[in-house]
């Protein structure tokens, strides 16, 4: 049975991992690959602060609560753990800030500590006054993707740095399984109009001294397109770029100046951080993620693909959820072939 | 009279922060720093500099809260502004946790510090030893940066700074006319203050830039303080020893218990230890003097004993002993005029 990923970044590799730790005692010829143009640090991926939180609302979506929570209790039970210096792991505490009140997030009850803001805390932040805290996970991709790879690599899974031009490929090679975790572009496989890039830019500075995120929201002008400043674990990452249908990775410098302004305008004592890099990338924009079977006809064959992609601004915090959704797919493709027993006891 | 020459003795943060006070109260004063010690090798740059105050039994609680409150709101508008990262002072947020109920519930500073409120179950669980916790945000002081700060805004204003060891503030008399004492530990020998002693503390400074939060036992033995730089670990409290020696065995059990409270501290990098010796006292010393030797006087105004709580008290106390050295002033020159008549 050879199951092939495509797409190497956080949904790709997770993915992978989860389908790989699940099925593979169950199926003994699991045949597992990566194939993808870009590995980390060139991800879309690699380029996000990392923290876990999701947008502020769900719009009923309450599947993809359920898998930010998953995400969330997952990455939380590691914590403790000696991998989480390595997966590049660790729990942050923030503020999210209004100009005016709004209504209560559906994740407030999965991060700790949720609250609003005290008046002298909103001192802090002119021109904002409402605003919560709480305190989340960070999740660092240039240590997370690693981490994933060589946990994959350890289970004997092979990559190949290829851009696939078509499923098709996939199965004239012999592939049962392809896994679709191709992110913005996954267009280029099968047109999906609902699929549009959501431009992001970001400034990644020195200022150690940042020991909290800070998200501001402006209501008007939608998620990700006002000032947010993310502390890492080397580097603190000023953002508040979403542009819509923009497929530009290149950095602009009118969205430099944006970011910039913005960011010392919140935070003061930015102006004397030291830029080390900027970086562009398109979030992988959809009104819900697709995460579904498809049949595919291949000659006299039937094969099979799992989309897992369109995460936008959230891959991050859902993956893990969408991991194992995709892992339960999987599951009842080896159901159909017969090649599996299902994981539970008969009754 | 002439501009009144006022020596401050100590240039840790309590000598730093009553001079940078003096300068402001009192502008045409000449003020100079004297200490035989400055950043890096004061005291204070051995702490981690939090602001959760120590309790002083001597010392009612209302005069400790407004004390706390000044110097948390000046730190607050220092970390809220461009200077925020010159001056090392950064808000944090993190964890109190107890392992039985604490004394008090609310503490006399829960309603200073910033979004105080009991910890929740879900936040408990990452703790499973302890059984109560407090949610807060504070501000920290990271040293050598703020006490550079400090000097740089002191001479920027004409004080001058002397590397000097004064053994008997006597000594003094002739060159000032008013001598503020802020010794710390060393007022044991320059004024010989028996009720003074010190509180060892060795603490582990890391590179562990992931810890974000702090957490801190509410024993006050164990704490984890994230700086700019560095992560202070915790600690000790000895009385009565002078050791400045570090101990590779309480190294060891401040890493181990350390560990305990937060395991990705294993990862951590690059360990430097440090000892420093708390001016501990019942009460902070905060009162004037007069010195007379054959005729000849010397007004004094201490400023020392701030023990384990000297960076949350420093600006209230600081401000405090300027108004001493305001009244020493008053009485020099009623006393000038009344030698003129």
């Amino acid at each position: 049975m050879r199951v092939a990923i495509i797409g190497a970044g956080v949904i790709g590799l997770s993915t992978a991992l989860c389908i790989h730790e699940q099925y593979h005692s169950l199926v003994p010829s699991l045949e597992m690959e990566v194939y993808a143009d870009r590995y980390t640090p060139c991800t879309t991926s690699d380029g996000a602060a990392g923290l876990w939180q999701p947008y502020l609302s769900d719009h009923g979506n309450l599947q993809e609560t359920l898998w930010n929570k998953e995400t969330f209790d997952y990455l939380l039970g590691h914590l403790g753990s000696p991998a989480a210096k390595e997966m590049g792991l660790f729990l942050i505490s923030g503020y999210n800030l209004f100009t005016q009140p709004v209504p209560e997030p559906p994740w407030k009850n999965i991060v700790l500590g949720f609250r609003n803001l005290t008046p002298k805390e909103l001192e802090l932040f002119p021109g904002y006054s409402y605003g919560w805290f709480n305190t989340a996970l960070l999740l660092e991709c240039r240590s997370y993707l690693p981490w994933l790879t060589n946990r994959l690599t350890q289970r004997g899974v092979k990559f190949f740095h290829k851009k696939v031009e078509s499923f098709q490929e996939m199965f004239a090679q012999g592939v049962d399984v392809v896994i679709n975790c191709t992110g913005v572009r996954a267009g280029e496989l099968q047109p999906d109009p609902e699929l549009q890039p959501g431009r992001g830019q970001v400034i990644k500075v020195l200022a150690p001294w940042v020991k909290h995120f800070i998200i501001t929201h402006d209501m008007e002008s939608g998620i990700y397109n006002s000032p947010y400043i993310i502390p890492g674990s080397e580097f603190t990452v000023l953002g508040g770029i979403c542009q819509h249908g923009n497929w530009n990775e290149e950095n602009s410098a009118q969205d430099h100046k944006t970011i910039w302004e913005n960011c010392c305008r919140l935070l003061p004592a930015l102006q004397e951080a030291k830029i080390i890099q900027e970086w562009s990338g398109l979030r992988p924009a959809r009104p819900w993620v697709r995460l579904e079977r498809e049949t595919v006809r291949h000659g006299h064959f039937q094969a099979e693909v799992i989309h897992n992609y369109g995460h936008g601004g959230f891959g991050i915090t859902i993956h893990w959820g969408c991991a194992m959704a995709a892992s339960r797919l999987f599951g009842s493709i080896l159901q159909e072939k017969k090649l599996a027993r299902p994981p539970q006891p008969r009754l | 009279m002439a501009a009144p020459k006022v020596a401050v003795v100590g240039a840790g943060v309590i000598g730093l922060s009553t001079a940078l006070c003096i300068t402001e109260t009192c502008p045409s004063c000449s003020v100079t720093v004297l200490s035989d010690q400055f950043s890096p090798n004061t005291t204070s740059d051995v702490a981690a500099g939090m602001l959760i105050p120590h309790t002083y039994p001597g010392t009612p609680i209302r005069m400790q809260k407004q004390w706390f409150k000044e110097t948390f709101t000046f730190l607050f508008a220092i970390s809220n502004s461009a200077e925020a990262s010159e001056a090392g002072i950064h808000l944090v947020s993190g964890w109190q946790v107890f392992k039985n109920a604490p004394k008090e519930e609310l503490p006399f500073w829960s309603d200073v510090v910033l979004g105080f409120r009991p910890m929740s179950e879900a936040e408990l669980q990452k703790f499973p030893q302890y059984r109560f916790g407090q949610a807060f945000t504070t501000l920290k002081c990271d040293c050598p940066p703020y006490l550079l700060w400090l000097e740089k805004r002191l001479k920027a204003t004409g004080v001058q700074m002397y590397t000097r060891k004064v053994a008997d503030l006597w000594e003094l008399h002739s060159e000032y006319n008013i001598v503020v004492n802020c010794a710390g530990i060393g007022a044991h020998r320059l004024v010989g203050d028996k009720k003074l002693f010190p509180i060892r503390g060795q603490v582990l400074k890391v590179h562990a830039p992931w810890v974000k939060n702090f957490i801190r036992d509410g024993d006050g033995l164990t704490y984890i303080y994230p700086g700019i730089h560095r992560v202070t670990l915790g600690g000790t409290r000895e009385k009565e020893s002078w050791s400045l020696a570090p101990d590779p065995g309480t190294t060891k059990d401040i890493f181990d218990r350390c560990c305990s409270l937060e395991p990705s501290l294993w990862g951590a990098q690059d360990i430097k230890v440090k000892v420093g010796l708390r001016p501990s006292r019942q009460s902070v010393r905060l009162q004037r003097e007069v010195l007379n030797q054959g005729g000849l006087k010397l007004l004094v105004v201490h400023n020392y004993g701030h023990g384990a709580g000297g960076f949350s008290v420093h600006r209230g106390t600081a401000k405090e002993a300027a108004h001493l050295v305001g009244e020493c002033i008053a009485s020099l020159q009623g006393s000038s005029s009344r030698a003129k008549l």
